[in-house]
Order: C-alpha cells, then structure tokens, then sequence
C-alpha cells in the first residue's frame, strides 16, 4: 500500500489575525487578544506578528506584555467571531477531501490521498492552493505541513511559520524531524520531556532510536506510542466528520464548565453562586444533547499565592440532566472538601458531568426519591431552556446567581467553545 | 495436641467457620481457622473480625491443646481425603494430617494472634423457629442491597410483635416484606437490623436444629443454634419506614397464575436486552394482561395472559429482574398485581403466604 498525503492545516495566530481582519485600522500595529482585567481573565490568548517581535508571549499577564510593548492594543475576545472563521477554514478544506478532522478551532487534518488522483499528482499544488485561497478568502496565513502520517504533519506545519508549507517526506524526515527537539513532537509535554531528558534523550531522533522496553518502562505504554510517532509509524486516520455540522461529533464523554471569578471567593453565597452559574451551564448542554450524567466532579484551584488546585467527585443517586440536582451535587463536594472564609480563598471553580447515558433510557425509579417532582423538575428545566433558546441565555436566571453582582450577566454557555479533542479520543 | 475425628463431621465444621475467613487477610490469623479441644468437644473457630463462627464436634481426643491452620489449604486437603478417620497431631509449629494411607504436613498459625470468641452477655434475646426464619429471609433476601454506601439498605429488618414475626429489605427499588404468625405469642416487641448476608448464612448453616436463638448486645448479634455460634455486628441507623412506601390503594388490580405469569415473563424478557424494561398492560375490557419488550435493531416479545382484572385498566415498565426475583419465591398458584399508575410502585400480592414485593417502575421518555 503506497503512503497516505496528510496535510496539516494551521491558521497562524488565529484569534489576533482574525481580529486584525476584521479592524483594518489595528493591522500595522501590535495587537493581543487577552481576557477581561477586571474579571482576572487578564492574560494574552494570542497575539499577531508584530506583537511577537516584541516577545509577547501567549499565557502571560496582559501587564507584563505592555511591559514589553508599549502601545500594545488589548482586544476582549469574541468566540462567535473565531468559531465562524474556523467553520469557514474548514469549507475551504471540504473542497479537497471529506476527511477533515479538527483539532481546535484553528488546526484541521487533512486526509487528502484519495484526493491525489482527482486533482494532480503533486500534494503541493493542494497545499499551495488552500493556502491561497485561506489568505485570500479570510485574510488569514496559515502554515501547512504536508506528511505521511498526522504526528509528522503537524510537525511540519509548526516548523516554519507564519504562511509556509513544509513537506516532510521519507527522504527528509530524519534530517528535519529526529534533530528537532524531542518536545516539539505531539504530545510531549513538560512533565514528558523532564522524564526523557533524564534518560538522555533530548531529540525526537534519540526518541525514535532508544530502547523500546526503557522507554516503556519509564513511561508506561504512552512510551511506545511516543516512540512510533517519532517513527513515523503513526497509524491513526483522520477521522470523517460530518462536514455540515459545525461542531466536532465526537462521542461525548464528559461535559464541564469553569470560571475565574471576577474576585477571590470567600464567602459560602458567591461559592454558590459561582457553582450554580456553572452547573446551569452543565446541565443544559447535557439536556440539549440528550444526555443525563451519573457523576458530577469539581475541580477547584486556590486564590493564595502557590494556586493550588484539587478535584473531589461523586455519583448521584440517579442519572440526571436537572440543573439543580448537578448544582447541589457540586456545591456538596466544594463544601465538604474546604470551609469558605478569607483563610481558603477561592480562585476558580469548575464543575464536570460525567459516565453519561443517554436520555433515551429508561429509568428506573427509586423508592426513596420524589420521583414525580424530579420529573417536574426536568420538565422545567427543558422549558426555561426553550425560553432561553428564544430571548438568550440570561433571560431567566437563578436568585442564587444575582445575589453576586460581579457574575450578574455573565453567560457561561454562550462563551462556551469546545475545545481541542484528545488525539485518542474515539 | 492429638485428635481423631471422622471425615464428614471435619468437613461440616470446616464448612461451616471458613464462612468467617478473610478471603484477602492482611493478617494470617484472620485467614486461619482455630481448632482446640475442650473436654470431650474438639471446637473450630475464625474470625476475620466482622463475623465470627464457633462450632464443635464431638471426636477422640488423645491429647489436648490448641492448633491454628491455614483455612483454605487446610479445608481443601480435609475435603480431598477418603471417607475415613482423620489423625490430626502437632509437632513444634507443623501439623500432622493423616487419614487412611495418605499424610499431609501443615505449617501452622500462630494460636495466640487468634482473637477470642467475643464474650456475648445479651441485653435481649429471642428464640424462633428454624422452618419460620428459613422461610422468611429466603422470601426477603433477593431484595436486600449490595451498596456499602448505603449500609442500612444492606440489612434485613427482622421485627417481632406478640405473634407476628416480620422481615423487611429494600435496595431501593424494590422492597420485600414477609408476615408470619407464631403459634403463641413471644415477647411484646423485638427489633434489630441484621446484615443479610450473615443472615443468609446462618439459615443456609442451620439445616439440623428446631429453633434459632438470637441475642442483642449493643452492637453486635449472636446466634446460637445446635453447637454453633455465630457473632456479627449490628446495623446502625434507623431502616426507612417501611409501611409509609407501601401504597395502601390500587387503580388496577390482576389476580393471575404465578405459573402462567412467571413463565410469560421469562420469555419476555429475552427480548429485554441491556436491562431495558418489560411492559404491562392490565385490561380490564379483555380480562388479560398483556407484557411486551422491545430490543432496538433486535426485535420485539409480546404476550397475553388471561386475568381476573378489577379496577380501570393501568400500563406499566417494570425491570425484569425484579418482576423474576419477585415471583420466584412465591409457591402459591395465584398472586395478585396492583397498580396505581406508571410512576408509582407496583405491587406483588401472596396474602397466602404473608408476603408483600413492591416493585418501582422504569420510566420510559419516548
């Protein structure tokens, strides 16, 4: 069987070139995307060319990058408008293959061996053209790599940017990808790396060339995994999606929602609020899916000095979409797990549903709970849920939520975006 | 120590205290079984500090003492031997097995890291009839929970007023109760929670005595019957009130074959795959009630039973499971079904037999 052509499709600073686009009047000067100070979102979430000559990094705080760069344009962020710049990316590539599969709003894979024979013989043509026609089109660069298998063209696309295509082949991959540094290869992380380099292996070449069994031993099966994708020998496909859905279908596993409140919370009513707010959110994507949740988990990270953060979960006595059985459910956990006062500050709070079963099953009912008004209960909920779906999502909101006048308004599930889905994800 | 003690005798006592070995014991003692000898009776006991089990038998003892061995390899070994005279002798910390022309050596346990036999003085204590108890749990027993997390719903509640003897358990989905009356009254009132599992046992234990003494202390529960003792600990907390679930009305009442319905559910059910819910329609038009079951991409099961039905007629999902469980303890040739409607709980009837299942329904959304 002759190679696959797999192309990997990355719009260069995405969110602060699609921002450019759309202001004419900020191009010529360095622009960041970051969060609202004043709700302590206040970290740069990207950045344009000019803003990365003067070192801007992304995930540092908005006031050390005007530190570097004076005249730095701060720009709130705008997820409708990125989420309808990645659907559109994603038409142009459906225009070469069906095999389009994204990975986060601003990478896709593409599949496009089959394509070969349709268009030209030369996957650079394809590349050149979708890189063209994404300038052209959505005023976007992007840069492509084009490979045999997903790990080395994602490579290829990160190893020269912005606006450049690189295709790494069977001549070339060892002089390109095995000196590269061993993190710059899919998911080697920091925690990854400090455990290779430990065994000498600084390269993904090194990575590809040790002894399968040390590294196996060092780190588990992920060890061998990492080791074929520096190999080369990645196997996995790029996975069908239905291209007129606008979001991933992949099959849902969990569904969570999390804040940085806009202050540190200390007192038991903002505590609940804040998990109310979250578990609103939780609860009503769990609805609009069909899906009713047999866990709910919470993760909670400190607002002192060090971060600190924890995660407690729980089974419900019953599977359930109702807002309020998910929010009390949470809140239990916070509170058992530390009391709310200025000693244990709190900075962000997150709430997940998860071991979800459809709402098509059937249920079987518990002597000891109020069955009729749990079902009343759910009835409830999917009415507030349509009257939100007609007049927005703050429409209707919950005393405890307004009692905390910093979180008034604030609208979890719209400012929702799913966000990159695991490479393993099935 | 030096013992001879027929095979089958050993094998009853050895069955009967390896119920109270820790299968997975941090401790060896608690995975050991203690045999020592006490006048004329050579006595067996474990512990694995949950429940304890004594028992004796009766046996020719050449010289006294004490031995602790091994449970399991040892039971194993006594099982495997010929139907003959087992010589049991210690030498230093190894015991001696021997029965007919085969010998087998044992390491064994130290004696002294055995916990005693907890000293029950009772603050009350009842005596019932084996037959009765035996009848009973195995009536309430399918409806007892598995989920530690919910300690009390592992239990059975074992109450007795005057002549009325009455078990109740509940996983919460389901809930069993069980009336019988005695021939004369006992004591006015007498309740305790009692873990089905060890209850279970102690019946399944019990097959040559008349009656069945139980004693209370505090915490913990003794039941002595022939020459077994056995101790387990008292469930705490209050059991849910029982009598307040069970509905005291009914919409659509069926009284029908247990031969015929229970067949039928059987056969229905094959078609509930991934415990997906059987349907009953009660109609009191036609006089039958009909089950159906529906497996998506599989097929679908329907039949019709024919029913004496009072009432309006009534549809309802029950999972199978519990409609089986139900009806497998009944022995009576009719049982009656009643109904309130698909969200509240159905009921299995045998007055016959004092014995009450209540069933909650699977609500279906399509």
């Amino acid at each position: 069987m002759s190679d696959r052509v797999i192309l990997h499709s990355d719009m260069n600073c995405f969110y602060a070139n699609v921002e450019c686009f759309h202001r004419p009047e900020i191009r010529d000067k360095p622009v960041v995307v970051g969060g609202h100070e004043e709700s302590r979102h206040g970290i740069v979430l990207a950045k344009n060319e000019i803003a990365k000559r003067f070192m801007v990094k992304t995930g540092e705080a908005l006031w050390q990058a005007r530190q570097k760069c004076p005249g730095l344009i701060v720009i709130p962020p705008d997820y409708q408008l990125y989420m309808k710049f990645s659907r559109m990316a994603r038409d142009i590539y459906y225009d070469y293959t069906n095999q389009v599969e994204p990975f986060g709003p601003d990478e896709c894979w593409l599949d496009v061996t089959d394509s070969m024979n349709l268009w030209c013989h030369d996957p650079l043509i394809i590349a050149r053209e979708i890189s063209e026609r994404v300038k052209a089109e959505l005023g976007i660069t992007v840069s492509i790599g084009v490979s045999w298998n997903k790990i080395f063209a994602k490579f290829g696309s990160d190893y020269k940017k912005p606006d450049a295509i690189t295709v790494i082949s069977r001549e070339n991959y060892r002089d390109i990808v095995w000196n590269a540094p061993v993190e710059d290869l899919l998911y080697v992380g920091r925690a990854t790396k400090r455990k290779l380099n430990a065994a000498a292996i600084f390269t993904i070449g090194e990575l590809a060339c040790a002894p399968r069994g040390m590294l196996v031993g060092r780190l588990g099966k992920m060890g061998a995994v990492l080791q074929d994708f520096a190999l080369g020998q990645d196997q996995t496909p790029v996975k069908v999606l239905d291209p007129q859905s606008s979001s991933v279908e992949y099959l849902i596993k969990s569904m969570g929602n999390g804040l940085t409140a806009p202050h540190d919370i200390v007192h038991e009513q903002d505590a609940k609020a804040l998990v109310y707010l979250l578990s609103e959110s939780v609860a009503q994507r769990l609805r609009e899916h069909h899906y009713r949740a047999q866990t709910v988990s919470i993760g909670a990270r400190r607002g002192d000095n060090d971060l600190t953060g924890y995660m407690r979960q729980a089974a419900l006595p019953a599977p359930s979409c109702i807002t309020r059985e998910i929010a009390d459910c949470a809140f239990e956990l916070l509170a058992t797990a530390q009391p709310f006062n200025e000693q244990f500050p709190l900075r962000s709070i997150s709430v997940r549903a998860s071991k979800l079963v459809a709402d098509y099953t059937p249920v079987q009912l518990d002597l000891f709970l109020d069955e009729e008004q749990r079902y009343k209960r759910e009835q409830l909920d999917h009415t507030i849920d349509e009257v939100r779906r007609r007049f927005g999502n703050t429409s209707v909101q919950r005393v405890v939520s307004l009692q905390d006048e910093s979180l008034r308004d604030t609208d979890i599930k719209r400012d929702n975006i799913v966000h990159p889905i695991g490479f393993f994800a099935r | 120590m030096k013992i001879t003690i027929s095979k089958s005798e050993l094998v009853t006592a050895l069955d009967t205290v390896i119920k109270a070995t820790a299968s997975r014991a941090t401790v060896p003692s608690l995975a050991g079984i203690l045999i020592s000898t006490e006048q004329d009776k050579i006595s067996f006991f474990a512990t694995d500090l949950e429940t304890s089990i004594k028992t004796s038998v009766s046996g020719l003892i050449d010289e006294s003492g004490v031995l602790a061995v091994p449970g399991k390899i040892f039971t194993n070994i006594i099982k495997s031997l010929p139907e003959a005279a087992v010589i049991i002798e210690t030498q230093g910390d190894i015991a001696r097995i021997s029965c007919n022309q085969s010998h087998f050596t044992v390491n064994t346990l130290n004696a002294a890291d055995f916990t005693r036999f907890p000293d029950i003085s009772g603050i009350e204590s009842i005596k019932l009839p084996s037959n009765i108890l035996d009848e009973m749990v195995k009536k309430v027993a399918k409806a007892v929970s598995n989920d530690e997390t919910r300690a009390i719903l592992t239990g059975i509640l074992l109450t007795v007023d005057k002549e009325i003897v009455k078990m109740v358990a509940t996983d919460s989905y389901r809930l069993a109760l069980v009336e019988k009356f005695l021939d004369e009254p006992l004591v006015d009132s007498f309740e305790v929670l009692i873990p089905g599992k060890a209850f279970e046992e102690v019946v399944k234990m019990n097959t040559g005595t008349k009656e069945i003494n139980i004693v209370l202390t505090s915490n913990q529960i003794l039941f002595t019957f022939g020459d077994t003792s056995f101790v387990t600990r008292r469930l705490d907390g209050n059991f849910p009130n029982y009598n307040q679930l069970i509905p005291k009305e009914w919409k659509a009442k069926t009284t029908i074959s247990l031969s015929e319905l229970s067949e039928s559910v059987k056969r229905v059910s094959l078609m509930a795959l991934n415990n997906t819910a059987i349907k009953i329609v009660c109609s009191v038009e036609d006089q039958q009630i009909s089950l159906s079951s529906k497996a998506q991409d599989v097929g679908n099961a329907e039949e019709k039973v024919l029913a004496k039905i009072e009432g309006e007629t009534q549809e309802i999902s029950f999972n199978y499971n519990f409609v089986q469980d139900g009806l497998s303890v009944i022995k009576n040739e009719f049982v009656s079904l009643e109904i309130q409607d698909g969200m509240k709980p159905g009921l299995i009837r045998c007055p016959e037999e004092g014995f009450t299942y209540l069933m909650m329904p699977v609500r279906s959304n399509h």
